[in-house]
């Protein structure tokens, strides 16, 4: 590796040779240890840079988004046994809402057939009534007359 | 048969596409993080950059159940995610139309002159804001996501030397940005 090569890599990647293409790492380490003071030199302004960039730290995760991402997440897959179980979970939530249905109907027709049947009692009786009204009035308008 | 080394994530990916909560919280733990800071640094917005990360490990939830090993990596699959959401983000902020265009050039302080008076974070923060978005990419990938160059120019569909060529300007201009807060750094700790 020319020392211009090492100047280049360490004016791109850093003082951090770990950070460097992996290709060129054991050329770059091999002219380090030949030109110590040189290389030293050439790293420590690279360095100064590295330093000032760790100090730009991002915030951890807030818990909030955490909990986000979390309720997002893939649920566990159920065995063949308890999709099956809640399967009959739900038809048998079904047939039960249906049972419940049909009972409600049943109950909701008997009404309405016994309150049809007081209905017509009392028309019945009401239009009883109107007759023997009607017969009693006519009865007394003959008397009348 | 494949020389590319095995995928550290692989084995996680699985286990979270079959739903193991487990694995859920691992991978969580894993590259929430990593995504969170990548969208910190190239968008320069805390809650922008939640937004990203929230979405990017969304995606990575449907996409674990279907995850091909051997393909890419997913790490590398879950930074082009974020690379593509963050330069979306990146695009809208250019198209927004301005409130009022300015008429002339603004008199104030040169962006760097405002480096001065903040905290020396908040000053590299700054000037990595301040970068042109290739050059920021480049060295967010290399430097803080820790990418090698070879992966790092692939997620930025570049050559190696291009990435170089980026990296080198991107230091030399964050040098020239921060060189006085750097003397001044070096004074305090003689």
């Amino acid at each position: 590796m020319t020392p211009e090569r090492f100047e280049q890599l360490a004016e791109a990647y850093g003082s951090d040779l770990r950070r460097w293409p992996k290709t060129e790492q054991a050329k770059a380490e091999q002219l380090r240890q030949e030109r110590p003071v040189w290389a030293r030199q050439c790293l420590d302004q690279a360095a100064d840079l590295d330093d000032l960039l760790g100090l730009y730290r991002v915030e951890a995760p807030s818990m909030a988004l955490r909990e986000r991402v979390v309720a997002m997440a893939p649920r566990p897959q159920r065995s063949l046994l308890s999709k099956l179980l809640g399967e009959w979970r739900g038809w048998g939530m079904g047939l039960a809402a249906a049972g419940l249905a049909g009972l409600m109907v049943g109950i909701g027709s008997v009404s309405l057939m016994m309150a049809d049947q007081s209905t017509d009692v009392t028309v019945a009786s009401a239009l009883d009534g109107q007759s023997v009204y009607s017969e009693a009035v006519a009865f007394g308008a003959e008397e009348t007359l | 048969m494949s020389n590319r080394p095995p995928d550290p994530d692989a084995d996680l990916v699985i286990r979270v596409g079959r739903g193991d909560p487990a694995a859920v919280q691992a991978l969580m733990a894993r590259k929430l993080p990593r995504m969170l800071s990548l969208a910190r640094r190239m968008l320069g917005d805390a809650s922008e950059a939640e937004d990203v990360a929230q979405e990017v490990m969304v995606r990575a939830w449907r996409q674990a159940p279907t995850w091909q090993p051997g393909a890419a990596r997913f790490d590398s699959w879950m930074h082009r995610v974020a690379l593509n959401l963050c330069y979306d983000r990146l695009r809208r902020q250019r198209e927004r139309p301005m409130a009022e265009p300015p008429d002339q050039i603004d008199p104030g302080p040169a962006p760097d002159a405002g480096l001065m008076g903040m905290e020396i974070k908040d000053q590299v923060e700054a000037a990595i804001a301040a970068l042109p978005e290739r050059q920021r990419e480049a060295i967010v990938l290399c430097h803080y996501q820790e990418l090698g160059n070879i992966e790092a120019a692939a997620l930025m569909e570049i050559s190696v030397e291009a990435l170089e060529s980026l990296l080198s300007r991107g230091r030399r201009a964050l040098r020239l940005l921060l060189n006085p807060l750097n003397n001044r750094r070096l004074e305090g700790l003689a």
